[in-house]
């Protein structure tokens, strides 16, 4: 394949440039810059469908473009050498086409769903930054830059959640955003650092040599195995950024933005960073044994933010929380060595994710209630509106279908992998033992949940009769748009499974597009330098897997039509009734509406925690140094200047008093104590 | 002829504040004069410092040849006047020299006594290029002393409320500490037998002390732990390092808002240049055998500093004991004797200087259109709200400010801040990482700030502010350049700054 330079350069460069155009111009510009923003993903995305392809054709699995620059030395010792460079395989290449395909659609539908905002322009500045800051992540050659590309794409979510400065709402939520995952990155930053130590960089290649070498093994951080601390570091580093248990409060929160900059942190960026980061550091995790912490956090976070997602009133909150759960599967997949299928799930989420924060933005935009002159976002008034925006309707539904793991559809393909290799894991490998059981289930049960919470939102928002009469005679009949509906649409076909297995179901039968048959099980190997994680390869283990993937499919299956079909029973056909079923089960309803308490726990730990030590600290500081030590050091002095003042005061009487006195007492001690 | 610009830099600035009081009157005409004059004068000051590169040779690591002369002054008691600088030093004067301007352009319109305060903050600067451009300790002691005298002044005459306590409180503290100094100085002169160099800084280096030992009574300690932690009080005081800090969130509230940038910007540094020039390379066996202490303390200031900040509702208070937190990053940088951990904690001082400086600014910006800098006011009611609605190029400014202390990648503070874990790390892991909580927390009052005055809807009080004019845009945008150019491009000043202190770790490895 022939990358070059210059091309890889574009790619990255071009929304920085788009961005420093808008900082500086964007009110000065005509259309307020959009176009600048937009030209800023588009050119990168068509230079990467270039590269994809070019990947299509040459369809070597271990491709590597390695190619790195001295950023600074503070000696000309190497270790003492900073580097900044380019790291791009088939990996990078998948997720560049991904982030700058799904950034430029969610580009174009910003400019019809922030139409009229005075600070459009700032808008497109900061997504503009965003996804620049996404492409270096996953240009990066080392940890080092992708931390710092990690952390700007902290700043851009901080600043797009906070966009709507009115809100003293978002300014909470921003907030909460960036403390949350910062939380998270200052654990990172210390592996980071401790990699380095013992490594003598941060590249990648340098890492996995490292590991393959074994050069690491009897290295140990305040007692702890090297290898293991970093791992752990790496892992904390994904909580906070991809959501995960305990750390997963702040992303429903986040979708105080505007709703294409949801899209965007949900799906093309931000929470992918940490799935990224960990296909990037999977090698090390495995190496530690940490695999099987990974799978309880993945699968406890999938199941925890379904079970939440149930009840859900905001049609974005609904949406948050089945990111929440999402990621959770692909960091379950990790934890379970299903590295191809996590990776896929994160390519499919990403744009079925899109699809389905892009149309519920074409739905709020739709629904203006005018007297808070806000979208409205509850589902409680909508509904019908599938015959006012049939499109979106469309699309969302095309997206719906992907994410519930209906077959034919891009979910099915690859959550249905994780669940086959979690199920060959615990089954396989790990002899079905209790312990390695659990994340399985879990893994499964949320997959009855999902299609349930997603069609229960698909029916309450676009099905039956409407529930707020003038809202909906208010809204207007969707005529195609290009910057509203064209989006939407291109997202919903490509949430085909056809386009990442090349054939239907996913799995050997129904193959129609032959030529890139499996592309991504071949391409995406875990190879990392001279370390091959790939599968077991012995006859029994195969035969195993097959058969844990043909169980897993047969049971996925099941599961997702009996979360469709009591969906509809519920509130379609309305055999059940939600309402009577949340009131005999009000202690869980209230359980999951309270989003298990956590959030509220957490909150209030920190908020006591913290203001336990700064109520300490001023006291001690006000009181104990400031007043006592310093202040009271004065005062004595003080006193002795009294003293002396007394002493010194000039009168003969009080001076001869003093002698008096003193001779006296001379005299007494004399007397009485020495013999 | 380099020396001799290096000599113009210094006394520049005494000459044109002296060349001030032939302005008797206070009419207009002659403040504007007065100012312009000022600021002409920083504003040239500032070009000569940057000619001084020319004359820099960037590959050697001691005292630049062709910037340093020495003339004997008080011979008999070996007292020369001899100036001198090299990267670490050069790096804190350009500091120094581009912040003047900018404080002059920020006081433009001070209303009480212009021409004796300008002609204080112009003796000011010269102490201060002085203190980081004599290589003699005479000399040394002399400027550092004589910084108070305007400081003194500048905060209790032109102060807030509280002016003269606070005032006060900085004079004696810092007084207090430099005491100790000149006592180790004095040793070091009598202790050394250096003959005619007893009171040359350089002269000093190279373990001259490493085999003295003093007599305390009948108590025999080594000099170089009697000197290094003499000198360690003054320092400390000035840094300021946990329990000396004090004197600073006093001073910082009560002095106007030129001299709370200067204070934060470059007076604190001089406390640990001193560590940089004088207790490390004269006494690097105390260094190495205390610099658990040092680190220790460091880390005690990064936390405690920053669950300070976390308790403030004023707006400098919390800055000031930012300044705190932050300034213990650069101690745990020293103390860490590595070279990563050591250029971390020089790049920590300019990068720190341009933050805080930045963020006093607009503190400064602010308080000139409300007169109050409570963010929660003592009735628990907001000091200001909505601002980002309604001053849009302020909240940016702003924006870039925080980011730029709380350590964003991208801006400038990130690599000094990741340089010093890295060089910490390996010697002393368990404090480096109790300093990840400071970076946590760091962030935590900052945005907590940010949250509380620039979200919701602006009050009546904040819709009669106008944005910031072309006058506070002129000086916020350098700094604005240089936290964003230093962050993604540190290498210029890597390179400035990396022979030096190379050449000052070196002395380490022998020991460690």
């Amino acid at each position: 394949m022939n990358i070059g330079l210059t091309e890889i350069l574009i790619v990255f460069l071009s929304p920085f440039i788009a961005y420093i155009i808008n900082a500086l111009a964007w009110k000065k510009l005509p259309r307020h810059g959009d176009f600048v923003s937009i030209l800023g993903i588009a050119i990168p995305f068509v230079i990467m469908l270039g590269l994809f392809f070019q990947m299509l054709s040459l369809s070597d699995p271990n491709f590597l473009f390695m190619q790195s620059f001295e950023w600074f030395r503070l000696s000309d010792n190497p270790v003492d050498i900073f580097k900044v460079g380019i790291y791009i395989d088939n990996l990078a290449i998948v997720m560049l086409t991904m982030v700058t395909g799904v950034a430029t659609l969610i580009h174009i539908f910003s400019s019809y769903y922030m139409h009229g905002d005075p600070n459009y322009g700032r808008f497109f500045t900061y997504l503009s930054l965003f996804t620049g800051a996404m492409i270096g992540l996953v240009l990066s050659q080392n940890l080092l830059t992708l931390f710092i590309f990690w952390e700007l794409m902290g700043f851009c979510s901080y600043a797009l959640i906070g966009f709507y400065t009115e809100k003293d709402r978002a300014g909470y939520a921003s907030m909460k955003a960036f403390l949350t995952t910062r939380v998270g990155d200052v654990i990172l930053l210390l592996g980071i650092v401790a990699l380095w130590i013992h490594v003598g960089s941060v590249s990648y290649s340098d890492i996995y040599q490292a590991l393959a070498s074994g050069s690491l093994n009897d290295k140990h951080v305040l007692g702890f195995s090297l290898i293991g601390f970093a791992a752990f570091c790496m892992i904390c580093g994904t909580i906070g950024k991809s959501a995960q248990f305990p750390l997963q409060i702040w992303l429903p929160d986040a979708m105080m933005g505007p709703t294409p900059c949801s899209a965007l942190i949900h799906a093309a960026t931000m929470v992918a960073a940490g799935v990224y980061l960990l296909l990037r550091m999977y090698p090390l995790i495995h190496t530690a044994h940490l695999d099987l912490l990974v799978a309880y956090i993945g699968a406890i976070t999938a199941f925890i933010a379904a079970s939440i997602a149930l009840v859900q009133k905001d049609l974005k909150a609904v949406l948050a929380y089945s990111t929440v759960s999402q990621l959770g599967y692909m960091v379950l997949g990790i934890g379970v060595a299903a590295y191809n299928a996590s990776f896929m799930h994160l390519i499919t989420h990403a744009i079925f994710k899109a699809c389905l924060f892009l149309s519920a933005g074409s739905v709020i935009h739709s629904l203006h209630d005018d007297e808070t002159g806000d979208g409205v976002q509850e589902l409680a008034r909508m509904g019908g509106l599938r015959k006012k925006l049939p499109l979106t309707h469309l699309a969302m539904l095309l997206a719906t279908l992907a994410i519930s793991g209906v077959p034919f559809f891009s979910g099915f393909v690859s959550k249905d992998r994780i669940l086959g290799d979690a199920l060959f894991w615990s089954q396989g490998i790990n002899g079905g033992s209790f312990l390695y059981l659990i994340p399985t289930i879990l893994g499964f049960i949320s997959a009855v949940l999902t299609p349930f919470y997603m069609f229960r939102m698909m029916i309450l928002a676009f099905y039956g009769e409407t529930r707020d009469k003038k809202l909906y005679d208010h809204c207007h009949h969707e005529h195609f748009a290009w910057n509203s509906n064209l989006p939407l649409l291109i997202l919903g076909f490509l949430s085909l499974g056809v386009f990442f297995s090349g054939s239907l179901t996913g799995q050997s039968w129904g193959v129609i597009l032959p030529s890139i048959s499996e592309w991504f099980s071949k391409l995406m190997v875990p190879v990392f330098g001279s370390i091959n994680m790939a599968t077991a390869t012995t006859e029994v283990l195969e035969h195993a897997q097959h058969s844990a993937h043909h169980t897993a499919t047969l049971v996925s299956l099941a599961l997702a039509a009996t979360g469709i079909g009591f969906a509809f029973l519920f509130y379609f056909w309305k055999i059940f009734s939600s309402e009577n079923l949340s009131k005999s089960l009000h202690g869980i309803y209230n359980f999951l509406s309270e989003k298990w308490y956590l959030d509220k726990i957490l909150m209030t730990m920190t908020y006591k925690v913290s203001r336990f030590f700064y109520s300490i600290a001023k006291w001690f500081d006000n009181v104990f140094i400031d007043a006592i030590l310093v202040d009271g050091s004065a005062v004595l002095v003080n006193l002795g200047n009294i003293i002396l003042r007394y002493m010194q005061s000039g009168h003969i009487q009080r001076y001869v008093t003093v002698m008096v006195v003193g001779v006296v007492s001379y005299l007494m001690y004399l007397a009485y104590f020495v013999k | 002829m380099g020396a001799i610009i290096l000599n113009l830099v210094l006394w520049l600035p005494m000459l044109s504040a002296l060349g001030l009081l032939i302005f008797t009157s206070q009419s207009s005409e002659d403040v504007k004069r007065i100012k312009w004059i000022s600021l002409i004068s920083t504003a040239f000051t500032f070009l000569l410092t940057l000619d001084l590169l020319f004359y820099f040779d960037f590959a050697n690591p001691s005292i630049q040849p062709a910037l340093s002369m020495t003339i004997p002054w008080i011979s008999s008691f070996h007292i020369n006047y001899t100036l001198g600088i090299d990267g670490i030093s050069y790096s804190m004067l350009f500091l120094n020299n581009l912040l003047f301007p900018i404080c002059i352009l920020c006081s433009w319109n001070i209303e009480k006594n212009p021409r004796s305060f300008f002609a204080l903050m112009l003796f000011l600067q010269t102490t201060i290029i002085g203190v980081f451009s004599s290589l003699d300790f005479f000399m040394f002691y002399c400027f550092w002393e004589f910084m108070l005298i305007p400081m003194f002044f500048l905060i209790s005459v032109w102060g807030g409320e509280n002016r003269e306590y606070a005032a006060t409180k900085f004079f004696l503290y810092t007084f207090g500490g430099s005491i100790f100094m000149l006592v180790a100085i004095i040793g070091i002169y009598f202790v050394s037998d250096a003959g005619p160099d007893s009171l040359n800084m350089i002269a000093m280096q190279g373990g001259l002390f490493a085999k003295k030992t003093i007599a305390l009574g009948s108590w025999k300690i080594p000099f170089s732990d009697f000197a290094f932690w003499l000198l360690f009080i003054g320092f400390a005081v000035k840094v300021p390092l946990f329990p000396f800090h004090t004197w600073l969130p006093h001073a910082h509230v009560q002095a106007p808002t030129a001299v709370s940038v200067i204070l934060a910007g470059v007076l604190l540094k001089m406390g640990t240049y001193g560590f940089l020039r004088i207790s490390y390379p004269i006494f690097p066996e105390a260094a190495a055998a205390y610099s658990y202490v040092i680190v220790l303390l460091g880390l005690i200031s990064v936390i405690y500093g920053a669950f300070c900040a976390l308790a403030q509702t004023d707006m400098k208070k919390l800055i000031a004991y930012s300044s705190v937190s932050h300034m213990g990053f650069v101690m745990m940088g020293l103390g860490s004797l590595s070279t990563s951990g050591t250029n971390g904690a020089v790049l920590q001082m300019f990068n720190h200087g341009l933050s805080s400086a930045m963020l006093f600014l607009l503190v400064g910006v602010l308080y000139e259109r409300s007169h109050h800098r409570w963010i929660v006011r003592p009735d628990h009611t907001l000091g200001y709200t909505g601002l980002s609605k309604h001053m849009p190029k302020y909240t940016i400014v702003m924006l870039i400010s925080l980011f730029a202390a709380l350590g964003l990648p991208g801006l400038s503070s990130f690599i000094s801040e990741f340089l010093i874990f890295l060089g910490a790390f390996k010697s002393f892991t368990l404090l480096t990482i109790l300093g990840a909580i400071g970076l946590l927390f760091g962030a935590a009052y900052l945005l907590w700030m940010y949250r509380r005055m620039f979200f919701g809807t602006p009050s009546e009080e904040v819709k009669t502010y106008e944005d910031m004019n072309w006058r506070e845009i002129l000086y916020m945008a350098p700094l604005c350049f240089l936290v964003i150019f230093l962050g993604i491009m540190p290498a210029p000043l890597i390179d400035l700054v990396r022979f030096s202190v190379e050449n000052l770790v070196k002395k380490f490895t022998v020991l460690v």
